[in-house]
């Protein structure tokens, strides 16, 4: 089952995104736990556990499901079905049975269900990080947004770099980001560039030292600056902070 | 308790660790939805008065948040420091008022440097002015908070919020914290850290939470936290409060899963994982897995 057919299948549920590098010493761990237990404890459903992993591309990897019992959870490694890639892996939990039918009268259960995870970060250095899930896959598509970040300059950082994810699916476009984006201090423009496009469901990790020559000049000279990420398709982005133990700090912006 | 009128009802704010030993560097982009209507203007402009019709707030209220509509007012910012266990010991004002693109960044060292007051394994709250246009009781964007020493980087993203919170004399139903990321991998070591607060600075009351492990459905060892004071916090080392855990977890291959939970109250919740140095390497908030399911 391919992803365009997983999301028409499953009307009802939210697939939740997330970041997911592996490769060159990373990988990233999905753990999940049905939470379908705290809300009907009596029911106590299965969940079908269903994981889409894209490449950097937004070309389809893999697609595996997991019988998850009730009250259960799961830790999985995607480096067992990606290969080296900053991907992204997309998620939703299917209980077995039907929900709406079974649940207590009067209970308001949402339209749209969504799927709730966490990912951890590690590189073969022993750092780690992690975050819960990202955005659900957007099948209707965006216009233009802006996002701001802070950079800041730190005797411990050497690195910024920003994850753009583009989660708008269509089966009938093709729908490809084009980022631009501003280094600025208290709104002044100190330097603009338009980022590599991020391909439909693909992810592009943007290194800001690599794409602003002079950025090591502007922070030393503001010590603080706002970085603005304008694009349709791509979702409020991570940033990614490179301590120089080789640590690292990856987090979403809004 | 905290002072009176620590903050009014409209303002919201989130309340965070700091850790000892570390940079605290705190910081907020105040993003365009400031002053968006993403929902709709009627929605909007309709949305205050009605949360007074359902007594969910005041005409007041209500009142200031129109004025922030009209007049596009800037936010103001001010962190409060307390102890972990609850006591109030200072506030500062952050300079500036802040608009769509504006931002702050400010390391806790230097805000107290200078003043009697020092940043160790402390609790801050960030209070906002005023919240969205279209969804006035959440900030417009997330608050940063990054702990960063010679050896690692950890922190967070967080919004600021003034939803009603262990207020009134009805209590909460209670909460439920699940962290499915145990894992003693490459000598990391996973904690938690329990706020217990309130949208009310008069909140006078201590939880006792408990904490299963678990290593398969149905399979787990209950323990006891210990006190929470009212506006204090409490981080648990996993290996502390469960020493048996390298036997317990042996057949899961070191993984597990736990669940914290309290009745009568609600926690903010933060997962942790600490290095072999007792460094904070990672960090985040843990999220409410029931509004996947109930709601509209």
């Amino acid at each position: 089952m391919n992803l365009g057919t997983f999301i028409d299948t499953h009307k009802s549920h939210a697939i939740s995104t997330q970041y997911c590098p592996v490769g060159d010493g990373r990988t990233s761990i999905i753990c999940f736990y049905n939470f379908y237990e705290r809300v009907f404890p009596d029911l106590n459903p299965d969940v079908d556990l269903h994981l889409v992993f894209l490449n950097n591309q937004g070309e389809e990897k893999a697609h595996i499901t997991e019988r998850i019992p009730g009250g259960g959870f799961v830790q999985l490694d995607a480096s067992s079905y990606l290969d080296s890639n900053n991907g992204m892996v997309c998620i939703a939990a299917v209980p077995t049975c039907d929900i709406r039918e079974l649940a207590p009268k009067g209970m308001s259960i949402k339209k749209i269900l969504g799927t709730g995870f966490y990912i951890v970060w590690q590189n073969d250095n022993g750092y780690t990080d992690f975050m819960h899930e990202w955005m659900p896959i957007n099948s209707i598509g965006s216009k233009n947004e802006s996002y701001f970040v802070t950079i800041d300059k730190s005797k411990y950082i050497d690195r910024h770099e920003l994850v753009l994810m583009n989660s708008c699916y269509s089966d009938t476009e093709t729908r490809i980001a084009e980022p631009v984006i501003g280094i600025f201090n208290k709104k002044t423009t100190l330097f603009e560039f338009e980022a590599e496009p991020v391909a439909m469901m693909g992810v592009s990790v943007v290194d800001l030292h690599k794409n602003v020559p002079q950025l090591d000049q502007l922070l030393d000279k503001y010590e603080v600056l706002s970085v603005k990420v304008t694009s349709k398709y791509i979702f409020p982005p991570l940033t990614n902070e490179i301590h120089h133990s080789g640590d690292f700090h990856m987090h979403h912006i809004d | 308790m905290l002072p009176k009128g620590m903050w009014k009802a409209w303002e919201p704010r989130v309340i965070l660790p700091t850790f000892k030993g570390v940079d605290n560097i705190v910081d907020f982009s105040v993003q365009p939805s400031l002053n968006k209507a993403y929902q709709g203007i009627i929605y909007t402009l309709a949305y205050p008065l009605y949360n007074v019709f359902k007594k969910r707030s005041s005409i007041g209220i209500a009142f200031k948040h129109y004025q922030n509509i009209l007049f596009r007012s800037k936010i103001v910012f001010r962190i409060i420091l307390l102890s972990r266990s609850g006591e109030y010991i200072h506030q500062w004002n952050v300079p500036g008022k802040y608009s769509p693109g504006d931002y702050f960044r400010i390391d806790l060292q230097q805000l107290s440097a200078g003043s009697e007051y020092t940043i160790g394994d402390n609790l801050i709250i960030v209070v906002a002015s005023r919240g969205r246009n279209d969804s006035w009781m959440s900030s417009p964007g997330s608050l940063s908070i990054k702990y960063v020493s010679r050896n690692s980087i950890a922190g967070l993203r967080t919004g600021l919020f003034s939803r009603p919170l262990n207020e009134g004399g009805k209590g909460h139903f209670g909460f439920t914290g699940v962290n499915p990321k145990i894992m003693f991998k490459k000598e990391l070591e996973p904690s938690i850290l329990l706020i217990n607060h309130s949208s009310d600075p008069s909140y006078s009351r201590s939880v006792t939470p408990t904490i299963r492990l678990y290593r398969r459905p149905g399979e787990y060892i209950e323990k006891k936290l210990g006190e929470i004071p009212p506006n204090g916090a409490r981080e648990t080392r996993i290996l502390q409060v469960f020493p048996e855990v390298s036997d317990y977890l042996a057949e899961t291959n070191m993984t597990g899963c736990t669940i914290a939970q309290v009745k009568g109250a609600t926690l903010s919740s933060y997962h942790l994982f600490r290095n072999k140095n007792d460094d904070v390497v990672a960090m985040d908030h843990s999220r409410p897995s029931h509004t996947n399911i109930i709601g509209k």
